[in-house]
């Protein structure tokens, strides 16, 4: 059906009108949601978000116009449209109505194009605002990253080899190879970094295919950690990988790879110097999940809240103030769902975190 | 920002005119002017227009009429016409609507009416523009973005 998805809560104290105009848009396809009064509406407000709200002026108690003022003072419900029904005999009335925050307004009775027209127009207004101000950050994400999260490390790997090229350090000296092995770790991080960027990117273009197949879970693993040995090493952290060689599941290895890369290095990001890191895997019901269980400074309720439920761009520096861009969890979060899978936190502050992705099992078909 | 935003306006009642483009002015919106159909198309073809308010009954040539024509052509087809049209002429707000009106203004007009409804609807192109140029400009710098990430992989690669 078309306009299937769109919400609109119309509020009206006369039933025959709420059912009437309720009865035109549902065969338009829309979803609809009525209130009698404007406190019904407020109270329904608390805990929906509709995507237009149809509004009559004239109600007992709170008027349209209240109403209208109240919410346009909400920070989250001030974006809404508001279109006023009015009795003819209200007409003067709407220089009130647009004083209020309204952005139309429908003269009752009303004919049914009009009413449709007015809703449709109004919803894609508010829509298309919406993605051009989304599409604008995307592109300012684009540009910060560019900015901060590459050059630097770049600059800094370039300037470390021009002072090793300068000579004046003996090659077979403990320094030299110091220097050598942080290199190595930047160039590593930036590396992830890059390959995240990379995979993004393709996600924004909608060029990334998944294709879940049954595939092995174990060098998918050792692979990512691979590329994070230098960065345990400097950080003296232990990992452990007990995950049976024979063990699979079903899911797409590139992106799957791009998710453990992903919690893999958070995990080392934020455990600090001597600590351990483990890797698990156990079969429960239809599911494989493969936990990532770490000593690091874990995260609080509200972090966590915020980064895996409501899909913040979240970024904090690691324990040896490494860099992050907030693509890592975002990456991890979309890919598992892209994989069919979902992920499971546990954390406590102060003593780790256990992040757990959940793989359709290939063992049921 | 009005100041861009070309208007024109077609009514054979003088007075009419008179009235919306003092309305229109006081918003700084620029203001074409005609009083029947074909020259409303003659300007069309040689202007830039944003939004056309059109009246109904018109000699000569309806303003059905013009607005089907204009609906038939690739360069006016997407600007948006509002219907000027009594309340109480029914028939004639349905038929605005199926002929490709985006919607009405009632006669007398009301300043607030006017505003409102041509302020939404410039606004409604106005994001439509918008959204077509960002998303090419979004679509080229990620083009760009990732042929430099692919090639800063490789070189990587290389050095490995």
């Amino acid at each position: 059906m078309k306009n299937s998805g769109d919400l609109l809560l119309i509020v009206d104290d006369n039933m025959l009108n709420l059912q009437l105009t309720a009865g035109l848009l549902k065969e338009e396809g829309y979803l609809i949601s009525l209130a009698q009064d404007g406190q019904a509406a407020l109270s329904q407000l608390e805990h929906m978000l509709p995507d237009l709200i149809l509004l009559d002026i004239m109600m007992p108690g709170m008027d349209g116009f209240e109403v209208c003022r109240i919410l346009k003072k909400d920070p989250k419900l001030f974006e809404i449209p508001v279109i006023f029904l009015t009795a003819k005999k209200e007409t003067e009335d709407l220089a009130e109505g647009f004083n209020v925050g309204g952005v139309d307004y429908i003269t009752k009775p009303f004919i049914r194009e009009e009413l449709i027209v007015r809703v449709k127009n109004h919803l894609e207004l508010s829509k298309s605002k919406k993605k051009v101000i989304e599409m604008n950050r995307t592109r300012d994400k684009l540009y910060s990253v560019i900015a901060h999260d590459i050059r630097s490390p770049f600059s800094n790997i370039v300037l470390t080899l021009n002072t090793l090229a300068g000579g004046f350090l003996d090659p077979a000296s403990g320094e030299f190879m110091e220097i050598i092995k942080t290199l190595e770790k930047s160039a590593n991080e930036t590396r992830i970094l890059i390959d995240n960027l990379l995979d993004w990117t393709r996600l924004q273009n909608d060029n990334l295919t998944i294709e879940a197949t049954p595939n092995k879970i174990y060098p998918v693993i050792t692979q990512c950690l691979y590329l994070l040995k230098g960065s345990c090493d400097s950080k003296n952290i232990k990992v452990e990988v007990d995950i049976p060689e024979e063990l699979s599941a079903v899911f797409d290895e590139r992106s799957m790879k791009s998710v453990f890369r992903n919690i893999l290095f958070n995990a080392v990001k934020f455990t600090p110097v001597n600590g351990e890191i483990r890797v698990r895997a156990s079969i429960v019901d239809k599911y494989v999940i493969i936990s990532v269980i770490d000593t690091g400074v874990g995260m609080s309720a509200e972090v966590v809240r915020r980064i895996f439920v409501d899909n913040e761009h979240y970024s904090t520096r690691g324990t040896e103030n490494e860099p992050g861009s907030g693509f890592g969890t975002f990456i991890i979060k979309d890919f598992v769902v892209r994989n069919g899978g979902k992920i499971d936190v546990t954390s406590i502050p102060g003593s780790g975190s256990v992040i757990s992705v959940y793989l359709r099992s290939d063992s049921i078909e | 920002m009005n100041e861009d935003i070309n208007i024109l306006v077609v009514d054979d009642n003088q007075e009419n005119l008179k009235v919306i483009s003092s309305f229109l002015k006081e918003k700084q919106y620029r203001i074409a002017l005609a009083t029947d159909g074909l020259s409303a198309l003659k300007i069309l073809e040689n202007n830039k227009i944003d939004l056309i308010l059109l009246d109904i009954m018109m000699p000569g040539m309806d303003g059905f009429e013009v607005c089907r024509i204009l609906k038939e052509k690739q360069e006016t087809k997407d600007i948006p016409v509002l219907f000027l049209t009594a309340r109480t002429e029914t028939d004639d707000i349905v038929k605005g609507f199926q002929v490709g009106g985006v919607d009405y203004i009632t006669k007398p007009f009301k300043k607030e009416e006017l505003y409102a409804r041509v302020n939404n609807h410039v606004q409604l192109k106005l994001v439509r523009d918008c959204l077509i140029k960002s998303e090419l400009d979004t679509k080229k710098s990620r083009d760009y973005f990732m042929r430099t990430l692919y090639e800063l992989a490789k070189i990587m690669e290389r050095n490995k």
